[in-house]
């Protein structure tokens, strides 16, 4: 459920929702950090307070982003629009 | 005045003078501040540890079976941790800032990352603290294997509380200076260690690690055996001076290497180096030993996680025996068990190794890989002057047993048409009390004899080598020791086969001038301690010490005979006694 990607001030943003019940937990953070670090433009996932780095696994661990959560990719750089789209495939993905 | 002398005992003659750097045991936290200009290289070690620990886990990841899936899933989310920018990156800034080592940082960073998970509301995410921890230590134990790399080449004493042989791979040796160690004694693996590396140790420092901190500056006299903690400035001049005059000895030694090793009173002793790989021929034709008394073949072993082929062994065979020629290489069969233990001997759980079934007692019970290396040693021998030794025998029908599996190699290596020599000398190590009663019946049976002193002295004297508390007892002049020498040794040659002496007793003046007084035909030893040895024999008369062996195969009192001995060998050596590895404990 991917939503449109806004120009904000500080680079692009896109908002996703986590389908799972389960949230975002280990495995789908590992993958979303591993794919966070083949982009060369800054990646930071927040939710209503909390922000974290896309290449932590750990940060977006302690997000603790539970099922059916919103989160908002932000990116900067290069290629951040194609960051964008992979990740928030990704979030949007995740089902078990 | 220094701040302490600490004694011990000399393993390895020599002086250094240096730095101090601590062996951490593998497992622990290294707590060390840092200087600010060392942030760079301990974040450089951290990132190294971490990407180690990665490429582990990749390669661990790789071998889970397809119906493991799962498994594979979190051996990639600890991949994925390895990685962390908050894990790594707040343990760099915690070194930064704080001037943390790496090692502390991490542990640190951690600590402070499974609290925070521990302290979340999702059971799920608080269980991730053991991902978490699991990672950590992993990194760790990969940081420990980087200190080498790290820092540790500057020029450095190393402490430690022991060195095992693990310890030892570990290590960077360059820079290292010299050795000290709180445990072990003068055959213990820092002693042998030491010796090979030609580097001035001490050991059996029992308050070491407790007066001495990393970055002190101390003097290791591994002349006098004992270690001056910092020394002030007169004691720096006296010992530098005092390490120049060993330095250039030494020298001279090696210098007349190449000639031969004859007694003053024209009695000839051939030397010999002990060896373990092929690498080692240069080195050890170089320092002029006249053949390999002793090749282990433990290596190719431990060093594999599974046993060499019969093509393997055979290639470093002939490769040494083809560098070695024409001087003769005794190959020592498989020597595996005690402190040298394949996987297949571990698997016993045996509670005391040293007196399980190791050497050919394990040979024999695993005739298969026996086999394979017999085939091995048999076909290199067409390649030179070889011969085979076999380790632990403590009965005549093991050696009659091995004689027959020699035959039964060599009957199918003709029956296959493959080359091989059928007539190889088959020679014995002396090294249990049991083989010292029946050397005679021995002797009949075999081409000729070698003693291993190390082993013989423990299991007379029944003490395990690396306990302290029964280092006392650890005397090569006790009676028992002299009387088991001089038993083999005139058995050996009333059946006419020689006698080679190949523990650390030859290396000690006191012990090699005892050695010839009772008639040994060659000595064999490390590469390192060949040019003393021969030069310690053209300084001695056979007669003056066949007069010591003697009086000392008379006395009851071993602390008599040492004091017999030093007298004698302060005569023949005189003031350069002092530079020669000694294992007496009563020389002071």
């Amino acid at each position: 459920m991917v939503g449109d990607i806004a120009t904000t001030p500080e680079g692009l943003a896109l908002t996703v929702r986590v389908q799972s019940p389960l949230g975002i937990h280990a495995r789908p953070a590992a993958r979303l950090a591993q794919e966070a670090q083949n982009f060369s433009a800054d990646i930071r996932l927040r939710t209503g307070t909390a922000e974290a780095d896309a290449r932590s696994m750990l940060d977006i661990l302690s997000l603790a982003a539970a099922g059916d959560a919103e989160i908002t990719l932000c990116a900067s750089g290069d290629d951040a629009r194609e960051a964008l789209i992979r990740l928030g495939n990704l979030i949007a993905g995740i089902e078990d | 005045m220094a701040r302490a002398v600490l004694s011990g005992t000399s393993v390895s003659p020599g002086i250094a003078l240096g730095k101090v750097q601590k062996l951490l045991p593998s497992g622990m936290v290294e707590e060390r501040r840092i200087l600010p200009g060392e942030c760079a290289a301990e974040c450089a070690a951290l990132r190294q540890a971490a990407a180690r620990a990665r490429d582990e886990l990749k390669l661990a990841s790789e071998q889970v079976p397809a119906d493991l899936a799962e498994q594979g899933d979190i051996i990639r989310a600890h991949m994925q941790l390895c990685q962390d920018p908050k894990l790594l990156g707040t343990a760099e800034r915690r070194i930064h800032e704080q001037h943390l080592c790496a090692s502390w940082a991490l542990s640190c960073t951690v600590e402070e990352l499974c609290a925070l998970f521990h302290g979340m509301d999702d059971p799920y995410l608080r269980e991730r603290a053991q991902d978490i921890k699991a990672v950590g230590r992993r990194i760790q134990t990969c940081l420990l294997g980087c200190e080498a790399a790290r820092g540790r080449t500057m020029p450095h004493v190393l402490i430690a509380e022991d060195i095992s042989p693990a310890d030892a791979l570990r290590l960077n040796l360059r820079g290292m200076l010299g050795l000290v160690t709180m445990e072990g004694g003068p055959t213990s693996h820092t002693a042998i260690l030491s010796r090979s590396l030609h580097l001035p140790a001490v050991v059996g420092v029992t308050s070491l690690m407790d007066m001495v901190e990393d970055g002190d500056f101390i003097i290791v006299d591994a002349v006098r055996g004992c270690v001056h903690v910092a020394p002030d400035e007169d004691e720096v001049a006296q010992f530098s001076a005092r390490q120049e005059e060993y330095l250039a000895w030494e020298h001279s030694t090696r210098h007349n290497a190449p000639l031969p090793a004859e007694t003053l009173d024209g009695v000839r002793v051939t030397v010999q180096a002990n060896m373990e790989s092929p690498d080692e021929c240069a080195a050890a034709l170089g320092a002029g030993a006249e053949g390999a008394g002793l090749y282990r073949t433990e290596f190719a072993y431990l060093r594999a996680s599974r046993f060499p082929t019969e093509e393997q062994l055979f290639q470093e065979y002939r490769d040494v025996a083809r560098r070695m020629a024409p001087a003769r290489v005794v190959f020592r069969t498989l020597d595996a068990g005690a402190d040298k233990m394949l996987r297949s001997q571990e698997a016993l759980k045996e509670p005391n190794p040293n007196l399980g079934l190791r050497a050919i007692r394990f040979c024999l019970r695993h005739r298969e890989v026996f086999h394979t290396q017999l085939r091995a040693l048999l076909r290199a021998g067409l390649y030179g002057n070889t011969a085979i030794m076999i380790p632990m025998i403590s009965s005549l029908q093991e050696v009659q047993e091995v004689r027959r599996l020699i035959t039964e190699v060599s009957q199918g290596l003709s029956a296959a048409g493959i080359p091989h020599r059928d007539d190889m000398p088959l020679g014995v190590m002396i090294e249990t009390p049991a083989a010292v009663m029946v050397a005679d019946s021995l002797a009949r049976e075999c081409d000729f004899f070698s003693i291993g002193t190390n082993d013989l002295l423990c299991y007379l004297m029944a003490i395990d080598r690396n306990n302290k508390h029964v280092s006392y007892l650890h005397d090569p002049l006790h009676p028992a020791m002299v009387l088991s020498l001089k038993r083999v040794i005139d058995c050996a040659h009333r059946e006419g086969i020689g006698v080679s002496v190949c523990g650390e007793l030859s290396t000690d003046p006191h012990g090699l001038a005892l050695l010839l007084g009772m008639g040994v035909d060659s000595v064999s030893a490390a590469c390192t301690s060949v040019p003393a040895i021969k030069h310690m024999i053209r300084h001695l008369d056979a007669e003056i010490c066949s007069e010591l062996a003697h009086s000392v195969l008379a006395s009851t009192d071993a602390a008599a005979s040492s004091r017999m001995v030093r007298e004698t060998l302060a005569q023949c050596l005189g003031e350069e006694l002092v530079f020669h590895n000694t294992m007496l404990q009563t020389n002071g």
